[in-house]
């Protein structure tokens, strides 16, 4: 108990929340989506897990896999009105979906019961283990981050993540110039996204245990989106780095002893004078983008020159 | 055969006729220039090849095919590769990143086989790879090949930005202003590779330029407008001459 209790909970809300930036860097630090809504798709995959786990007695897997199928369905209807308009609309559009959200958690009493909140969340079990809050479950959370991190870091560096880095980098225009279909692969990138958040959403449910709608603002997107831009936008490591670092400041400021009065705002000024270092001192972040390398090919060129 | 044809091409913008039934055709293998003063045109006229405009009247045909109404995408998968005026290279990837997105059909664009990465996969990345610094050679940039594209200088953008056009082997090859923006003792270079790609590759070539030297210099054949109309077509000589576009560019009542 005590001390180790405690980092081990810190560790476990570094992994998942660690997968939620991960899933934001690729829709918003990859690829430039300003997905403002991307809570509703934690807030989704929550619920479901904790639905199907509650009320139908469903097994974790089946939950987990439930809630990474479902946020990307809300993604996927969506995007097909709004991935075609440019920037700018996208984020307003995601932000008041983001609210639509939270008013369903809210006020759709029969399934979600409301404020009350969803309680006796069942832990996470697997192939007969279950994964109890501590050390179990720390686990399983980080092997599920390290599975989210080794699949992300595989769509950035393809030419899948390349067509991304090319549609942020001057909104869809140069890529359909090249013949990438920009749409198809936004639509793509934003499906797994909040997928991936649904996953770290279902992780949360089991670890908590008690779900209510206060969780899944927009303050939780503002959260993530602040740890991108720390971390470095386009850099999924830099996005759990950054996680780390917050988790473990936000909880560390409450240790001070100082009254919630003064605590709370302390940890505002904290992240607000982070911020302002970070964009002073390295505007690309902590852990800043990295790019491609390449060798030459060994051997004589393949054809004549040109 | 015309290679590309456009039948009284039309693109209105309100009252404001852009374009106004402009018909020409692109025999293949020859570099034509499309020349006339600002605000005549031919960006728009590009724009409503490359499918980035929507068309009001007319069609396009490309190897007797009507592309006109086809997303951007579609007619550049085709063979029709675009470059632009003011340079469009993703600045924050490099140069070989650059490169590598030019390349056509990758199964690793699909973000399944992105993360399953077969057999193809590694294929069509080291065919990419080759052809790339192929053409990085050819243009002297292979060096920096690792280099982000935003740190290059303006003229050498520009070069990426054609040579990457031409990683998907397309069949026309349209330039909005290649020299604009260059110093000029670097257009020559500039040119001599245009030529090239003609010569050598077999490519054809329709490009927007203000310089006449460069144009004269450069193209077969030129297509003149002013005001959205074809006002004179012809080979760079009889164009020169032609009263109609010197009073374009001389103005005059």
């Amino acid at each position: 108990m005590g001390f180790s209790f405690l980092l081990i909970h810190l560790a476990t809300l570094v992994a998942i929340y660690g997968i939620l930036a991960i899933s934001l860097n690729l829709i918003m630090g990859v690829s430039g989506l300003f997905d403002m809504g991307h809570a509703a798709f934690f807030g989704i995959g929550a619920y479901a897990t904790a639905i199907l786990m509650t009320q139908f007695n469903v097994p974790w897997v089946f939950a987990l896999a439930a809630s990474f199928a479902l946020a990307g369905l809300v993604a996927w209807v969506t995007g097909i009105p709004t991935l075609k308009l440019r920037g700018d609309y996208f984020a307003v559009v995601t932000m008041a979906v983001g609210e639509i959200a939270r008013s369903v958690f809210r006020n759709w009493m029969d399934v979600t019961r409301g404020p009350l909140g969803i309680p006796n969340i069942p832990h996470a079990d697997f192939l007969g283990v279950t994964f109890t809050p501590g050390m179990p479950f720390l686990g399983l959370a980080f092997v599920l981050l390290a599975i989210m991190l080794a699949l992300s870091q595989r769509l950035i560096f393809s030419p899948f993540g390349r067509i991304l880095k090319g549609i942020r980098d001057d909104e869809g225009a140069g890529v359909e110039a090249l013949g990438k279909d920009s749409y198809r692969h936004k639509m793509h990138v934003f499906v797994i996204g909040s997928g991936m958040a649904g996953v770290a959403g279902s992780l949360f449910a089991t670890y908590i245990g008690y779900i209510d709608p206060s969780t899944f603002t927009l303050w939780l997107t503002n959260f993530i989106l602040l740890i991108i831009i720390l971390g470095g936008k386009g850099n999924s490591i830099g996005a759990v780095i950054a996680t780390a670092l917050f988790v473990f400041l936000r909880e560390g400021v409450r240790f001070l002893g100082l009254p919630t009065s003064i605590a709370a705002p302390l940890q505002q000024w904290i992240f607000g004078l982070l911020l302002i270092l970070v964009m002073l001192f390295a505007p690309r972040g902590i852990v800043p983008e990295r790019t491609d390398r390449w060798r030459a090919p060994s051997g004589p060129p393949p054809g004549p020159p040109v | 055969m015309a290679f590309l044809r456009t039948e009284k091409l039309t693109k209105k913008f309100d009252g404001l006729c852009a374009v106004d039934h402009v018909t020409f055709e692109v025999p293949r293998g020859i570099i034509l220039g499309l020349i006339g003063p600002n605000g005549s045109g031919k960006t728009t006229l590009f724009n409503l090849i490359t499918g980035f405009s929507e068309i009001t009247e007319g069609q396009v045909y490309f190897e007797d095919r009507p592309i006109g109404g086809l997303p951007a995408h579609t007619i550049a998968e085709m063979g029709i590769a675009r470059t632009f005026q003011l340079v469009r290279v993703f600045q924050s990837m490099t140069v070989m990143e650059n490169m590598m997105l030019g390349y056509k059909g990758h199964v690793g664009e699909a973000p399944w086989k992105a993360i399953g990465r077969g057999r193809r996969y590694a294929e069509q990345d080291a065919k990419a790879l080759a052809k790339a610094y192929e053409l990085l050679e050819v243009v002297g940039l292979a060096p920096v090949a690792n280099e982000r594209a935003e740190n290059l200088p303006y003229a050498e953008q520009k070069m990426v930005e054609i040579a990457r056009s031409m990683m998907g082997d397309p069949g026309l090859l349209m330039l909005d202003e290649p020299a604009s923006g260059i110093a000029p003792t670097l257009v020559d270079g500039l040119l001599g590779y245009i030529r090239l790609l003609r010569e050598r590759r077999g490519k054809t070539i329709v490009v927007i330029e203000h310089d006449m030297r460069v144009i004269m210099n450069l193209c077969d054949r030129i297509v003149a407008l002013d005001h959205g109309t074809k006002i004179c077509e012809g080979s760079p000589a009889e164009v020169s001459k032609d009263p109609s576009v010197i009073e374009a560019y001389l103005g005059g009542s």
